[in-house]
């Protein structure tokens, strides 16, 4: 860096006041983050809540982030660990788990559209980790490297987690058919 | 089913949550308030927090301001010396090394030993024991984690602390007096050791036991402990209430349990007319100070 991060803080706040920084940082980045729970969670209102806590988190350390341009890591890298908080909540699973077996209950009579909700229940059936590694690659585009760190693995498991994930979709009975 | 059909899966089911326009305000209001019932729920716990922060000081103002000459304080016997001055680089995790390029340079974790900092001037030779961190080496700021250090949010999983300022032991280089909630820049503030000590000594919003002269590692100037004055009650709209006093570049304070209360700032003059503030947080003295006892700048 050229400058300083106290130097590029500061500019930051006279230029546009703390409290706009967060304003602006969440219409840039709550559609995003949204859409990135969601296929993590494969909730909506779960979503919503992941990305509204990463931001009320992020709301009292604004004085403190080092680069502006580091928000956007830092909120994909919240939304990935709360969704694994999330799930550690065994009865939170266990609850949405029993949802998803329903909704493949309902599946459309429409050959497409029956494909897609299987698909769908089996994407978001697949154990966490794997699901993470197909979002962040497949949806986010991140390289390897990144993804391991995210996950706290080495990117050998990172490879090993994609290809059991698209192992387990690719077996979809729709799929085969 | 292959990479193509994947991500097009992936975006028909993100696809469900509707691109609506997002506003901002309820989400802030929102924010806030949740952090408003979060500090009343901590309310105890914060008041017996202010309470030992109290006493803390008391004792602080209580003992004699220490003067460190730069020639004290070395280990006696110093471990092996390693240096950073190879090649300007090193494989090691830099504090916002996710953030992707630029590469940052620092040392991450550290040996025991004695080692010179890469980019920060004028460059500085320290030895520590095992266990500490350089997570951030550059011209104008230099920092180091004392083992098992945690930002406060108990959270392991928090990228929060790879990303944000924290004054555990930190070195800027030529800062200056700021004021208000947009951190403005001073411009009546002198920049000398003595001209900022004065200023942070009679800040209103300030509890000191005053200044003392010290000397570290070639360099003279000031050193003062700090704390937020319990008249003081100005906030900031982002720090929920909390009184908060902003200083110099890349410190403040702010009351409340689990918040940032830099307690030691030790100002330099350095021979240019620049100066080099030295941060550390309360908690941190003891592991700190026998650190700071050991920089050596390279002056010239």
């Amino acid at each position: 860096m050229g400058h300083d991060r106290a130097g590029v803080v500061s500019a930051v706040d006279r230029e546009t006041g703390l409290r706009s920084r967060l304003a602006d940082a969440y219409v840039r980045s709550a559609s995003g983050g949204i859409r990135l729970a969601y296929l993590l969670t494969g909730d909506r209102a779960v979503a919503e809540d992941l990305v509204q806590e990463a931001f009320v988190r992020f709301v009292g350390r604004l004085r403190f982030l080092r680069d502006p341009d580091a928000f956007e890591p830092y909120l994909r890298r919240t939304i990935v660990n709360l969704s694994k908080n999330h799930f550690r909540r065994r009865a939170v699973e266990r609850a949405y788990l029993e949802r998803e077996g329903q909704r493949v209950e309902d599946v459309s009579t429409d050959p497409d559209v029956a494909t897609y909700d299987t698909l769908r229940s089996a994407l978001l059936r697949l154990p966490l980790r794997q699901r993470t590694a197909l979002v962040l690659r497949y949806f986010e585009d991140l390289p390897d490297a990144t993804i391991a760190e995210l996950l706290g693995c080495r990117q050998a498991t990172v490879r090993s987690l994609v290809a059991r994930g698209l192992e387990a979709l690719r077996t979809t009975p729709e799929v085969i058919s | 089913m292959n990479d193509t059909d994947v991500r097009d899966l992936l975006f028909r089911v993100a696809d469900e949550v509707p691109a609506a326009p997002v506003d901002p305000e309820p989400l802030l209001r929102r924010g806030f308030r949740r952090m408003a019932r979060t500090a009343v729920a901590g309310a105890l716990g914060i008041a017996c927090a202010v309470v030992v922060v109290v006493g803390g000081v008391g004792l602080i103002r209580s003992s004699a301001p220490t003067t460190i000459p730069g020639d004290e304080g070395q280990p006696t016997e110093p471990p092996e010396t390693m240096t950073g001055e190879t090649n300007g680089t090193t494989n090691a995790t830099c504090a916002d090394s996710q953030d992707g390029p630029p590469p940052r340079v620092c040392f991450g974790p550290l040996d025991e030993g004695t080692y010179t900092s890469q980019r920060f001037e004028p460059a500085l030779t320290f030895t520590v024991p095992a266990g500490w961190n350089n997570p951030w080496d550059t011209r104008g700021s230099f920092e180091l984690w004392t083992p098992g250090w945690s930002d406060g949010w108990k959270d392991p999983d928090d990228p929060g602390i790879y990303l944000f300022d924290h004054p555990e032991l930190t070195l800027h280089r030529d800062v200056r007096a700021r004021e208000g909630c947009s951190d403005a820049v001073d411009a009546a503030a002198g920049t000398s050791a003595l001209e900022l000590t004065t200023l942070v000594s009679d800040h209103p919003g300030i509890a000191t036991g005053g200044p003392s002269p010290v000397e570290i590692g070639g360099l003279a100037g000031y050193q003062l402990d700090v704390s937020v004055a319990k008249t003081w009650q100005k906030s900031c709209p982002e720090m929920d209430g909390r009184p908060f006093v902003p200083l110099l570049d890349g410190v403040f304070l702010v009351e409340g349990a689990g918040w940032y209360a830099t307690s030691r700032l030790i100002l330099l003059d350095l021979p240019d007319g620049g100066n080099v503030l030295i941060a550390i947080d309360e908690d941190q003295l003891d592991d700190a100070m026998p650190v700071v006892r050991s920089f050596s700048f390279a002056l010239g």
